[in-house]
């Protein structure tokens, strides 16, 4: 529903622009735009299908001129980066619209703002190329911070990570999931009392090595089609091996990875 | 609650959204500057509650005064329940978050008798208590309306207040005599004073303001009043002129993916088509459509405000509407290019066509149904569903033309009269149906898919005398379907007979009803009308603790003067229209139609003070 690379028919016409009918747009003239958008408040319970839905009709009622896709079952052309489980707060999610008419990014963000509730905000916006890569395909790991119910020592992490093999159950079969954890390390963000004052914006990791000991904790781990491991399946995994009961109580993704030559990139470029 | 104990408590339970609140068009007031508050209360799941077009528009009507709020609140999931009584959480609103026990009134909407104890259940979690003669000072009033409330017996000792009929103007009625009791007197006189005040209210029933009566042999023997203020029947309240209501253009957008989750647009209320068994089609009388230019208004605005891709064209029988074909055709164009559907629910076989059909598929097809509802011509006529084989066969073969391969037919097991005949008639029909397709030479396959449900005898129909078939027969009648339909193009669904049976016991049930309620509520019934909730076990031993044969309720044959618990309940239509119905559907004789132009006697026009209404000819047979 939300990755769909088939292209539009040219005579869709902007929502509710009542009387427009004699536009019509050569088939090549799409237009993208990228957004990182907050995902917080009520819509962290929201699935990633109920996001999606959420947006189409916000798009449609910003009266934005958004393509649609052809076929059986057509829908909003809106393609995500990377889903977000139910649970998880993001001030870092992307998405790329399709829009068949061409509006600047600025106007784009501040009408879908407008009518966009419960949390789901558009943070930045950007006009990008339509050859530029897929979204879905870009994303390869992410930024974490973790709130704990209880402390957790930088050394037991450290333990943790010197295993080779880190087995999860996943749909019958274990798997090694310690490919999938880029970095785990405890710091002192201010997680906690961000998320009580309904600060987005704050829980600033310190640096590394600097904390022995806290409830908070900054994981990288990867994320896309090509690898996946949640923060909560990071913990049952170090649960089993510390032989702890930790509770995740807050999960908030603080950035998403593509990859350039080896290095982590930027989904901007 | 703190956002992290919010965050425990929804990540315990499945599907967090249904409890949050913040929904687009959600709305949210200041609990101390709003001297009014009523919780809107549908007694099932978010997802459920959240299709009904009448919480719709409750919300709206309350929501638009300035001196009352409407929040909603729905059915905690089971999980969720277990949390609530473990933490000791008291069911809340969703908009404030606030307890509905600290409102002015809790309301619920009576859509179906397998949820009363739904409600029984909300009322507890909320810390209200069940029966109304509990009640203090603090307690809001508890009240229901929707179309059980024209037989809400079996809830009569939990219920202060029961609205009949169409709620837009009596509920400020009541509210602004609420308001005023509250604001200029204080409350003074206490509950049962505002009680006797409400009831001077036309539409209004008070249940502890009567006493019923029974005979020996269990019959009712007479259902008396108990104070002056208390009139011996009361009517229903009924809208005459639609287009006059402020209709809700910003309807909420649900978190969830709800059941219907569209624009709906009311076209028209009423049905006079005359079938027999219908509740709906006799509680809602008379038809009176709205015009088409508001029709087409109220859909360009939903659409606007909400974002929908989709609208419904709702009625309870949509291709009825005069206008139907052009106001389809008017949202197509104006719509599809902005990848809008139509759908339209509830179509009838005979007044369907090619062009409807265009309209309806232009951006997507919506499967398409239909309810024949009985398998042989006799049965048809017997119970009034003028519909001939002719009429079905052609609809069928229009809407393979048009492009549909996948067709739904729903079907009664159990009517008056029927025989295994009757039953063969449904499979005779499905084979006609696939010769249809057959002699279309597709390549593809098409899809069938036939469904059953048991007849429940209704209140205020012609068949509120007759038994309802036993289970035994009924079982018997699926189990020969079953047989008959076995084919790849068919896809055989059926109700389960047993919960049809408990809801014939209360559809037609009085207030003795009241403590089976209770006690089965109690062993745990809730969301009955899952089958993985539902325990039919439990309702038998319920019924066999207290002494109550639910025979006696599903059962038995009425004499035709027999006294119904519901007699002091109007909803305007004659009796004897009724019994004369149930004369000529004994002898297969059908009843045509009074948009046709001639009246068929049901009264409901002239015991109203309404008329019928019409915005052009009706088109149909």
């Amino acid at each position: 529903m939300v990755e769909n690379s088939v292209l539009l028919k040219a005579d869709r016409q902007a929502p509710f622009e009542s009387g427009n009918k004699e536009a019509s747009y050569p088939a090549a003239s799409l237009y993208r735009i990228r957004a990182r958008f907050l995902k917080t408040d009520d819509a962290i319970y929201l699935s990633h299908l109920d996001l999606a839905r959420l947006m189409q009709r916000a798009l449609a009622r910003a009266g934005l001129p958004v393509a649609f896709t052809q076929g059986f079952n057509p829908h909003p052309r809106l393609v995500f980066a990377a889903a977000l489980a139910v649970g998880t707060e993001s001030r870092a999610e992307y998405a790329d619209f399709f829009l068949h008419h061409p509006v600047e990014a600025v106007e784009f963000q501040s009408r879908l703002n407008e009518t966009l509730t419960a949390g789901v905000q558009i943070l930045e916006a950007r006009s990008v190329p339509l050859s530029a890569p897929a979204l879905t395909g870009l994303t390869r790991a992410a930024d974490y911070l973790v709130l704990l119910s209880a402390e957790v020592r930088a050394a037991e992490l450290a333990a943790f990570l010197e295993q080779e093999e880190v087995l999860l159950a996943r749909e019958g079969k274990a798997t090694n999931i310690r490919p999938l954890i880029l970095a785990a390390e405890v710091v002192r963000g201010g997680l906690a009392a961000a998320v009580a004052a309904g600060d987005w914006k704050g829980g600033e990791a310190s640096p590394p090595g600097d904390v022995e000991e806290g409830r908070e904790v900054f994981l990288r781990l990867r994320t896309g089609s090509q690898g996946n491991l949640r923060p909560e399946d990071f913990f049952a995994a170090f649960n089993s091996f510390a032989g702890k009961h930790l509770e995740v109580l807050w999960i908030r993704r603080r950035e998403l990875w593509a990859e350039k030559k080896g290095q982590l990139a930027s989904l901007w470029d | 609650m703190d956002v992290i104990s919010k965050r425990q408590l929804l990540m315990s339970v499945a599907k967090p959204a249904r409890y949050l609140g913040t929904e687009w068009n959600s709305i949210h007031k200041d609990h101390e500057q709003i001297p009014v508050k009523f919780a809107w209360a549908f007694p099932d799941v978010y997802e459920v509650g959240m299709s009904h077009l009448g919480s719709k528009i409750m919300y709206h009507e309350i929501n638009r005064r300035e001196d009352a709020l409407a929040e909603r609140v729905f059915a905690p999931w089971v999980d969720m329940e277990a949390r609530m009584r473990e933490k000791k959480i008291a069911l809340w609103a969703l908009e404030s978050w606030r307890p509905i026990r600290e409102f002015d009134f809790v309301g619920f909407t009576l859509q179906y008798e397998m949820t009363y104890t739904n409600l029984l259940n909300m009322l507890d979690l909320a810390g209200i208590p069940l029966e109304s003669a509990a009640r203090g000072p603090d307690d809001p009033f508890v009240i229901a309306g929707g179309p059980c409330a024209f037989n809400p017996e079996p809830l009569a000792p939990f219920l202060d207040l029961v609205v009949l009929g169409e709620g837009e103007e009596v509920i400020h009625e009541l509210l602004d005599l609420y308001r005023d009791w509250k604001l200029k007197e204080g409350k003074r006189g206490g509950r049962r004073e505002f009680l006797r005040r409400a009831a001077g209210i036309g539409g209004i029933y008070i249940p502890s303001f009567y006493a019923v009566h029974y005979e020996e042999d269990g019959r009712v023997a007479a259902i008396e009043p108990l104070v002056p203020e208390a009139p011996r029947r009361i009517s229903k309240r009924v809208i005459a002129d639609l287009d006059v209501l402020d209709y809700p253009t910003r309807p909420i957008v649900p978190f969830l993916d709800v059941v219907h989750d569209r624009v709906m647009t009311e076209l028209f209320r009423g049905c006079t088509r005359g079938c027999r068994f219908c509740s709906a089609g006799m509680i809602y009388r008379p038809v009176r459509e709205r015009s088409p230019e508001k029709v087409l208004d109220l859909t360009r605005q939903a659409l606007r405000q909400t974002g929908y891709h989709e609208v419904s064209l709702t009625s309870l029988s949509s291709s009825d509407y005069t206008h139907i074909g052009a106001v389809a055709h008017q949202v197509a164009e104006e719509f599809a290019a902005a990848g809008v559907g139509i759908s339209l629910p509830s179509l009838r076989v005979d007044s369907f066509s090619v062009g409807l059909a265009r309209e309806v598929q232009r951006v997507r097809k919506a499967g398409l149904t239909f309810a024949p509802e009985a398998g042989t011509q006799r049965l048809r006529d017997v119970i009034n569903k003028g519909v001939t084989e002719a009429d079905i066969l052609e609809t069928v073969r229009a809407a393979f033309l048009a492009g549909w391969k996948e067709l739904k037919l729903y079907f009664m097991i159990g009517l008056p009269t029927e025989t295994e005949e009757d039953v063969a008639g449904i499979a005779e029909l499905a084979r006609a149906i696939l010769r249809v397709w057959d002699e279309l030479r597709r390549r593809e396959r098409p899809h069938l898919v036939i469904s059953t449900s048991s007849f429940v005898p209704k209140a205020h129909t012609p068949f509120q005398w007759e038994p309802q078939a036993s289970l035994e027969e009924l079982r018997q009648r699926q189990g020969l379907l079953k047989r008959w339909l076995k084919d790849r193009r068919i896809e055989y669904n059926w109700h389960d007979p047993e919960l049809s049976f408990i809801e014939a016991v209360f559809s037609r049930g009085d207030r003795r009803l009241a403590p089976a309620l209770r006690r089965a509520w109690e062993l745990g019934a809730r969301f009955d009308s899952w089958s993985d909730q539902f325990d039919f076990g439990r309702w038998l031993r319920v019924f066999a603790e207290l002494r109550l044969d639910p025979a006696f309720y599903a059962y038995r044959q009425r004499e035709k003067d027999e006294i119904f618990p519901w007699d002091h309940l109007d909803a305007g239509l004659s009796r004897s229209f009724l019994w004369l119905e149930r004369e000529r559907a004994l002898r297969a004789q059908p009843t045509p139609e009074c948009r046709l132009g001639r009246c068929t006697g049901c009264a409901v026009c002239g015991n109203l003070g309404v008329d019928l209404r019409l915005t052009g000819t009706f088109g149909g047979k």
